[in-house]
């Protein structure tokens, strides 16, 4: 399946000249445009597995680390941005074709090496977080994008189907502190709501939208952090309400992995509830 | 319910279909295909989409077609985008297939189509008309230039005045290629730039290990040390930085030396901004550290250091055995404690104590690497490089993965056509007895020395080079080539205009790197590749079938090729053969023939690259047609400790074995296949040949060196009136604080920005716009106790003269010190030369005393090309080198860049970009450092010029090494 997943790859990047074609060949109804692209991408939901699975909840960290560090067992240089969903799928993609064809005994052997490789990454760095990115694209995408998750989450099942993955959580997940009601450091519990590995849930700027409108306050132009906090500064109660409300409708996913962000959210929810509830 | 398997089958076949096309499916490097570089068999007819026409698919066909980028030393492959429409050079990417750059560039290389298209290029061969700088010119025949030239140098060959005709290289093409013409006339007339770049590091090396360059394999280091720029502009930055970075993704530690935030430094693990001139003083920290704590590789210093020369020649009462040794080597360095690094350097002690412990975790994979930088800055700074390879031979990474190789290892030089003898004569103007050890040609002495002995050029060519701009002391160079009674005739020969080539009699347009032929092996790695430049559009209308003999017919105008007007000048020197030259420009396949360059290629292509001929026939190619279509070969892909290398029994006849191992045989050398040049160990007293080195009782290659080991001691230094600095040590440099008056401080110059070229890429609009000026890096202290602020005009003063700059106040300078980088200021006195980033100024002289004054910075106008009306910088920053005098190192003989100066702000009548010189006072300084040299006469220990075993370029007969009379010191 490597052609199709290099296909789907292709559309984490910003369209190009091979865009209409791509688009075509994967039944989308229509062909991605720059400012779709840029809408989801760039402002909603960052191809960046270290931004779901660090607990910092940015880019880079030790989730990219844990990622690069899979390149290196396997004695390759890891490239530059190794947590990019555009190459997560390529590298996958390349460990897929990598396993040597054959019949003999040594050829069987290390297929089932590279099978086994194949499953860890698809466990520890993709099922990991892309799942729940895919839910809350299916809520937010255009269309065109939309149809084109679809096809991946498609992909990702019969993976999952075909593979005998490990049964442990990810390191990622299991490395990220559960999230703590904030002390002193309100800065700090606010940043830990924009983990999605702590908070168990995503939470976009189109959902910091919809909170504001449902709390009667005042959206305020600007980064996550910033217009969150701003929120904060006008209503805390009705805030956390809301926040509250989106923690705790998680996605319905598949397996332990499933569970864990589940379980995250629902004990995020719990959690701002009470404090929406001390705030007021 | 989506059909996977349908997918995937659709997408296989819309795939394949493309392709088959001899279409791209997924057009461009992306992140899912990391380098999808289009694929060699398909380089004769490869399409690309208009990246301007989208979103229409408009499609262009190509011919990609290889050559080497020539905009720095590094070489690394470009693909030219032939357009087959058109048949015009659309762009240039990487070369995938080159061992060396792997594919990429750096701004540089891409930017040689700005080049190629500058609407301000010099087309044709043009000639003075007027007084020799009066920018007045008119357009002649190369047959004229030609004639000119090959009479005056007939004449001087015929009159027995040899040293009357020079060649100056800036950009050096070819390996040895200008060197053997020059020596097929029989004359001492190679200069090189590498007196005013790298000598300081080559003789810090050459002393260790015989060899003069560095070759780290950055790729497996564990620890990075870095007394350069490598991450940003270094010697083969590209292919350095590539292997740098993949280091650091695997976890590999960089450490750098740098008094600025460099690029480089931004990216290290410690950076280290030390003060100027104290580097070797902490490196010689780190290797007591590692000294006092055992940390050393034992075992390896037993068997390759020359301890015992060391012990017998130095200490020879003391206990000789390696016991001996080490108990010596832990007394030598004990001065050197952290604080008293601390102290000398401005750096921490207990950050010199981590970058210590640091070091002393590589274990053999440490490399390090010094070329220009701390080197080429200070007095001394030749022990720079030296106390730095002391790191790697404390901890025997020496041609280990990770270590430091010498670079001629991994460097591969075939053997040409036709090999001249040595030249018999010696000319005193490059390399005076007062520097015996000079690595190289004291050129940028040249108008002193000419001044000084009255001397004269009748034939001076430049070669992609502008001393009047890029050494110091531009005016005296001005005052020389204006100078009738100096200068003869002056050709320049260069791809663009220059500040030097003004005062030229003839300007002579070469090619860029995609219009000229050269072949290139450098040691970006531990393997050896061979990299073929070539005029791309020549090759590619051969590729359609037509047959060209001159570069000319495929270069625009009458842009020509240096190679093959080397062999035509050569030609016409001696056209019928009577001076012996004649037969270093024949066809050997047909005698009486001139030879060209597909004879000349051809020969070394099938006759001395091995392993290129079967690789080509497997594909049905000729090596020559192999090279025109890939451009590079890998020779070797790893190469390793060749010191390690056991000697052949069938070498190993009459031997012979000095008292500290050194085997000399009387077995014939076998043929080199390899004539990279190396240091030559001089035979024993009868004449066998120095063959190995004996250790643990084994014949051993070794090192290039007198003693076959590594140097620590060096006898040569020693010999030659240097025993005080025979070991790795520190010399306090001419801006050490000890050193300067009270005001001064020093200025760093030996820096420059990542995408601009030393001297020309003037004509190169993107890198032009990206970086177009030099500001004078201060500290926020400096700045405020002198009261300036950022965009100010500041005066600075040198002991010559003075320059007016802005002010760019920052922290990512050491305070006390400040630096100007060196690669901008470029000016013109005309309206002829280069508009893009070249101001206008006015030249004026008084006697000594020279000015110069801007008039205008760059301006929009009306071109060719529709981006020159749209130029939106004026400035193009200050020419400060003009305003330095002469530092030659009394060892190495590398000018050291490093200047004192005051630093105020500007007075009423400085304007920026003003220059002032005198040169009387550029003399004293030439005096004063010459006063510090310790020449041949006084201590050649054998009656010679130079020690013979050193690399020279261009190595005179052994006759012309012995010393002549002393030279008078009159002139006029
Ligand atoms: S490093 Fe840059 S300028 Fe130098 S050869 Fe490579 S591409 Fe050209």
């Amino acid at each position: 399946m490597s052609e199709l997943l290099r296909c789907l790859a292709v559309l984490v990047e910003p369209p190009g000249a091979e865009t209409e074609r791509i688009a075509a060949l994967l039944d989308l109804p229509d062909t991605p445009q720059g400012w779709e692209y840029n809408a989801i991408f760039l402002e909603q939901l960052y191809p960046y597995a270290s931004v779901y699975l660090d607990v910092s909840g940015m880019m880079g960290g030790e989730a990219r680390d844990r990622i690069a560090g899979f390149w290196r067992a396997l004695g390759e240089i890891p490239p530059p941005e190794p947590d990019h969903l555009g190459t997560l799928l390529g590298a996958y993609a390349s460990l897929a074709d990598a396993a040597p064809d054959g019949v003999e005994a040594p050829a069987k052997r290390a297929r089932a090496a590279w099978q086994r490789a194949r499953a860890a990454f698809l466990w520890e760095h993709v099922l990991s977080w892309l799942p729940l990115w895919l839910a809350k694209l299916e809520q937010i995408g255009s269309p065109t994008y939309v149809a084109w998750g679809r096809t991946l989450g498609a992909w990702l099942t019969s993976e999952v189907a075909a593979l005998r993955l490990p049964e442990g959580l990810p390191a990622h997940l299991q490395a990220a502190s559960d999230l703590e009601p904030p002390g002193d450091d309100a800065e700090a519990f606010i940043g830990s709501l924009l983990s999605p590995v702590r908070a168990g849930f995503i939470l976009t700027p189109t959902d910091l939208a919809s909170v504001a409108a449902t709390a009667g306050v005042a959206l305020r132009a600007g980064e996550r952090r910033y217009a969150l906090k701003a929120l904060l500064a006008q209503d805390a109660a009705a805030t956390l309400e809301g926040l509250a409300e989106l923690a705790a409708a998680p996605p319905a996913l598949a397996g332990p992995i499933g569970v864990y962000w589940r379980q995250r959210s629902l004990r995020t929810s719990r959690l701002l509830r009470e404090l929406a509830a001390a705030a007021r | 319910m989506t059909d996977l398997n349908e997918l995937e089958r659709r997408v296989s076949a819309a795939r394949r279909d493309v392709e088959g096309r001899g279409e791209t499916f997924y057009p461009g490097p992306s992140r899912v295909h990391l380098a999808s570089f289009p694929p060699k068999e398909r380089w004769d007819d490869w399409v690309e989409l208009d990246s301007r026409a989208w979103p229409e698919r408009e499609e262009h066909r190509y011919m990609l077609v290889p050559t080497t980028c020539f905009n720095c030393e590094s070489a690394c492959g470009l693909l030219a985008y032939v357009d087959r429409d058109s048949m015009q050079v659309r762009k240039f990417e990487g070369n995938p297939e080159h061992p060396g750059s792997r594919g990429r560039n750096c701004a540089k290389g891409p930017a040689t189509h700005n080049q190629i298209t500058d609407p301000d290029r010099i087309l044709y061969p043009l000639k003075r008309v007027g007084e020799r700088g009066a920018g007045k010119w008119e357009r002649c025949s190369w047959d004229d230039a030609l004639d000119d030239l090959a009479g005056r140098i007939r004449t001087c060959l015929q009159e027995d005045r040899h040293n009357e005709v020079m060649y100056h290289v800036g950009r050096p093409g070819e390996d040895g290629f200008t060197e053997r013409v020059i020596a097929s006339w029989g004359v001492d007339g190679h200069n090189s730039h590498t007196n005013v770049c790298s000598a300081a590091a080559r003789a810090g090396y050459a002393f260790w290990t015989g060899i003069d360059r560095p070759s780290p394999d950055y790729a497996n280091a564990d620890v990075i040390l870095l007394i350069s720029a490598h991450l940003e502009t270094g010697h083969y930055f590209n292919p350095h930085a590539q292997r740098i970075t993949e280091a650091r993704q695997r976890g590999a530690k960089v450490i750098v030396f740098d008094t600025r935030l460099s690029n480089t430094a931004t990216h290290a693990d410690y950076w280290l901004a030390s003060y100027p001139g104290s580097e070797a003083a902490v490196l010689l920290a780190v290797a007591n550290y590692l000294i006092q704590n055992d940390l050393y590789d034992r075992e390896f210093m037993r068997r390759w250091f020359n301890w015992q020369e060391y012990m017998v020649k130095e200490r020879p009462d003391e206990d000789a055995s390696f016991a001996g040794f080490e108990a010596a080597l832990k007394g030598l360095y004990t001065e050197y404690t952290f604080d008293f690094a601390a102290q000398e350097s401005g750096l921490d002690a207990d950050v010199i104590a981590e970058i210590a412990q640091v070091v002393s975790t590589a274990g053999t994979r440490l490399s390090t690497h010094n070329w220009r930088s701390a080197g080429a800055g200070n007095e001394g700074g030749w022990q720079v490089a030296r106390c730095l390879f002391f790191l790697n031979a404390l901890t025997g990474s020496v041609a280990t993965p990770g270590g430091l190789h010498p670079n001629a290892w991994n460097k591969f030089v075939p053997k040409p056509i036709h090999v001249p003898s040595h030249p018999q004569t010696w000319n005193e103007l490059n390399w005076p007895a007062d520097y015996p050890l000079a690595m190289y040609e004291l050129s940028f002495l040249l108008p002193h020395i000419m001044r000084e002995r009255d001397a004269r050029l009748e034939v001076y060519f430049s070669r992609v080079y502008n001393p009047v701009w890029t050494n110091p002391d531009g005016f005296a160079w001005i005052e020389m080539l204006t100078d009738p009674k100096r200068v003869g005739l002056y050709a320049a020969l260069t791809p663009t205009w220059n500040e030097t080539a003004y005062f030229a009699d003839y300007v002579l347009p070469m090619g860029h790197g995609a219009e000229r032929h050269d072949i290139h092996s450098y040691e970006t790695h531990d393997a050896q590749w061979l990299g073929f430049r070539q005029p791309v559009m020549r090759a590619a209308r051969e590729r359609l079938g037509e047959k060209i003999s001159d570069t000319r017919q495929s270069n625009p105008g009458e842009v020509w090729e240096e190679n093959e007007f080397w062999i035509e000048l050569t030609w016409r020197i001696d056209p019928d053969g009577e001076l012996g030259i004649r037969g270093f420009a024949e066809s050997k396949a047909n005698p009486g023939t001139k030879l060209t360059v597909d004879e000349y290629y051809g020969h070394i292509f099938e006759n001395s690259v091995p392993g290129l001929p079967e690789v080509a026939g497997a594909e049905g190619r000729t090596p020559l047609e192999y090279m025109r279509q890939y451009g590079a070969f890998e020779v070797t892909p790893l190469v390793g400790p060749l010191y390690e290398e056991r000697i052949g029994e069938e070498q190993l006849e009459g031997l012979a074995e000095d008292l500290f191992g050194r085997v000399y045989t009387s077995a014939p050398a076998p043929a080199p296949v390899n004539i990279v040049p190396t240091g030559a160990p001089e035979p024993d007293a009868d004449g066998r040949r120095a063959v190995g080195v004996r250790v643990d009782g084994e014949v051993l290659r070794g090192f290039p060196t007198p003693s076959g080991r590594l140097e620590f001691y060096s006898p040569t230094l020693a010999q030659w009136g240097w025993r005080d600095a025979a070991l790795p040590t520190y010399i306090k440099s001419h801006v050490h604080p000890e050193r300067m008056d009270s005001g001064q401080v020093p200025l760093i110059s030996t820096f420059r920005l990542p995408v601009q070229i030393h001297t020309r890429s003037a004509n190169s609009k993107w890198l032009d716009e990206i970086a177009h000026t030099n500001p004078l890096w201060l500290h926020p202290s400096h700045a405020s106790e002198i009261g300036v602020a950022t965009g100010d005009l500041v005066r600075v003063e040198t002991q010559t003269g003075h320059f007016v700059v802005k002010a760019w106040v920052t922290e990512g300078i050491r305070p006390g010190v400040v630096a100007c980088s060196h690669h901008m200021g470029r000016w013109k006195l005309h309206d002829s030369g280069q508009r893009q980033l070249m101001a206008t100024a006015d030249l004026n002289n008084d006697g000594s005393n020279w000015g110069l004054r801007r008039l205008r910075g760059a301006q929009p106008f009306e071109s060719s090309d529709p981006d020159t009306a749209r130029i939106w910088w004026t400035d193009v920053g200050v020419h400060q080198n003009l305003a330095f005098g002469v530092h030659p190192d009394p060892v190495s003989g590398m000018h050291c860049w490093h200047q004192a100066v005051r630093v105020s702000r500007a007075g009423e009548g400085d304007d920026y970009g003003d220059i002032a010189v005198d040169t009387e006072r550029s003399r004293e300084v030439y005096r004063e450092w010459l006063g510090r040299a310790r020449g041949a006469h006084e201590h050649s220990p054998d009656g010679t010029r130079r020690p013979f075993w050193l690399i020279r370029p261009l190595k005179p007969n052994r006759e012309a090494y012995r010393l002549p009379e002393p030279v008078s010191r009159d002139g006029d």
